[in-house]
């Protein structure tokens, strides 16, 4: 569908004017739109034709699509609810020959589910222990490495069951603008974030000769006033592109705290450890390095836990803003006078760069030429006297 | 005020609340939806009702990735291709040609003429025009290149463009 007159494909064009084109393409596709008669009447069409569309709009609703989407949320809620309650009240009912049979092999199956499990869960558990009571041989305490052990395992099943009120997600959001006064929308673009207590994490302005400037920035702005800082973002220049995104971290958030409260409780054992040992240097040694390595875990995990709750707290807006670029007529040439002066200017450096460059030559090359002379002035001039002697006699023989 | 993805994740944890406002936000647009590409109103309304209602029943297969707005119209997608093969069956249109003389409907001659594209090209202009999806959502609700859509959104917007104008020199009695 390109034109063979126009570097601008038609449904490119369709594309800017519904904000598909990313930022540089559309910048150079306004550019030809504000010059070309022939894609200004297209893009009016295509404008034309969106605007019939949206003249057929269609009735709202009767309030019993609601009554009803509701009554069936509340029915498949109360029948959730309703399985679990009889899962949980089943036990206490005095059991019928029916019942009692499927309580026997209820029971059952939690049994043989218990020995599945703990087979599993064996050989792990012999690993840990194993791996405790090399902690405690250090200091000889057997007994404590187990309390370790157990103490580890219940924070651990603790902490996994502590999950947070509401999930936990991180925000981002991009948003390329396209302007015609850079500095003016820039300006009103920080104020925005300012008045929504964002903070600038990066920015940078680029601009070239033959192009408009161009603003790349990291925003970050409370999560709560995303939305807010985003719609007046918007209304500051053209819309070129927009994205929104999230990711929720619940699990791994749980998960971190927990790993970070186990940590912490080995090393609260291990200073107890070391204050109640009473055994060899290298031993000691031992303990102290495994608690500054327990000290180290304990201080990534930390920070690793504040970047994660920064990060919920505030979103990332990655905004891009482009100057619509309007070509400038060249700067006057320079005056009479002053072409004289550059003129003369030059034309004494000319003369002084030839002299010089002759000196340096006869410097380079006198010798050369001084010493080949020489050489070959005597031979010269002997063949010179010979062929003159010759010319002579013949004459005379003439 | 928490994002549509906020609002489904609470859902999924089970507060109504968040339910009722995803609902309030959506209710018409998911109506709109089969509106627009039914003639029967009763039963766009059903199905609007049926794609909260696969919402609901199968909240927990959201995943964070994908926009809820997407999320919703794929259902809305399954349920009206469902509707079209059972109303294929008993032999009836889905957007049938409104009659012209009765129907004083200002925007008569824009269901006229969506009502004569391919299927196909109808279903990405509808959806960009009217439940505003971008190109790539489109490509990956209908499983078609995003080049496809682009270059079949230009030619029915091109089509719609030829009956616009004959319609109004017919008008204009030229």
């Amino acid at each position: 569908m390109r034109n063979s007159a126009h570097l601008i494909d038609q449904e490119e064009l369709m594309a800017y004017l519904d904000g598909e084109l990313p930022v540089e393409r559309a910048a150079i596709v306004a550019s030809h739109l504000e010059k070309c008669a022939e894609c200004k009447a297209l893009s009016d069409d295509l404008r034309s034709v969106s605007q019939h569309i949206a003249a057929w709009q269609v009735g709202e609703s009767s309030p019993h699509l609601a009554s009803k989407v509701m009554a069936t949320f509340d029915e498949h809620t109360n029948s959730v609810q309703e399985q679990r309650g009889t899962e949980a009240t089943s036990i206490v009912l005095k059991p019928g020959p029916r019942q009692l049979r499927r309580w026997v092999l209820g029971l059952a199956g939690g049994l043989a589910a218990l020995v599945v499990l703990f087979a599993i869960s064996m050989p792990n558990l012999l690993k840990s222990r194993q791996a405790a009571n090399q902690a405690t041989i250090y200091a000889g305490r057997n007994q404590m490495g187990e309390g370790v052990l157990g103490s580890r395992l219940t924070e651990t099943v603790r902490e996994e069951s502590e999950l947070p009120a509401g999930p936990m997600i991180i925000r981002t959001a991009g948003l390329t603008l396209i302007t015609k006064d850079f500095e003016k929308t820039r300006a009103e673009a920080e104020a925005i974030i300012r008045r929504h207590q964002g903070y600038s994490a990066q920015l940078s302005v680029t601009g070239q000769s033959g192009a408009g400037r161009a603003l790349s920035a990291t925003f970050r702005v409370p999560a709560n006033q995303l939305d807010a800082a985003l719609s007046e973002l918007k209304v500051l220049a053209q819309v070129d592109q927009e994205s929104q995104g999230v990711e929720e971290i619940t699990r791994q958030f749980v998960d971190l705290s927990a790993r970070l409260a186990n940590a912490q409780n080995t090393e609260q054992r291990l200073n107890e450890l070391m204050r109640q040992h009473s055994g060899k240097i290298t031993d000691i040694l031992a303990v102290e390095n495994e608690i500054s390595r327990v000290r180290g875990e304990i201080e990534r995990m930390d920070a690793e836990r504040t970047n994660l709750q920064n990060q919920i707290q505030y979103a990332t807006l990655q905004l891009k803003l482009s100057e619509e670029y309007k070509a400038q007529i060249d700067v006057p040439a320079t005056s009479t006078g002053t072409q004289l002066h550059n003129a003369l200017v030059d034309g004494y450096r000319g003369a002084l760069d030839s002299a010089v460059g002759l000196v340096v030559s006869l410097l380079s090359y006198g010798p050369t030429i001084l010493f080949w002379g020489l050489l070959l002035y005597f031979p010269s001039r002997l063949v010179w006297k010979r062929l003159r002697l010759k010319g002579i006699t013949s004459r005379a023989d003439a | 005020m928490a994002t549509d993805e906020e609002l489904i994740l609470e859902f999924q944890r089970g507060s109504s609340e968040a339910f009722e406002e995803l609902f309030r936000r959506y209710r018409e647009q998911i109506y709109g939806f089969f509106r627009r590409r039914l003639d029967d109103s009763a039963r766009a309304e059903e199905l609007a009702q049926e794609t909260f209602v696969a919402a609901i029943r199968g909240r927990e297969r959201y995943e964070p990735r994908a926009l809820v707005r997407t999320y919703l119209y794929g259902i809305a997608l399954k349920l009206l291709a469902a509707e079209r093969r059972q109303l294929a069956r008993k032999g009836q249109e889905i957007v049938s040609d409104v009659a012209a003389s009765s129907d004083p409907d200002p925007a008569l001659w824009v269901r006229q003429a969506i009502g004569k594209l391919d299927v196909e090209s109808r279903e990405i202009l509808l959806l960009r025009e009217y439940e505003q999806l971008s190109y790539a959502e489109i490509a990956a609700l209908l499983r078609i290149p995003i080049n496809t859509v682009r270059s079949r959104l230009f030619r029915s917007r091109m089509e719609l463009k030829n009956l616009l104008v004959s319609t109004n020199r017919a008008k204009q009695g030229i």
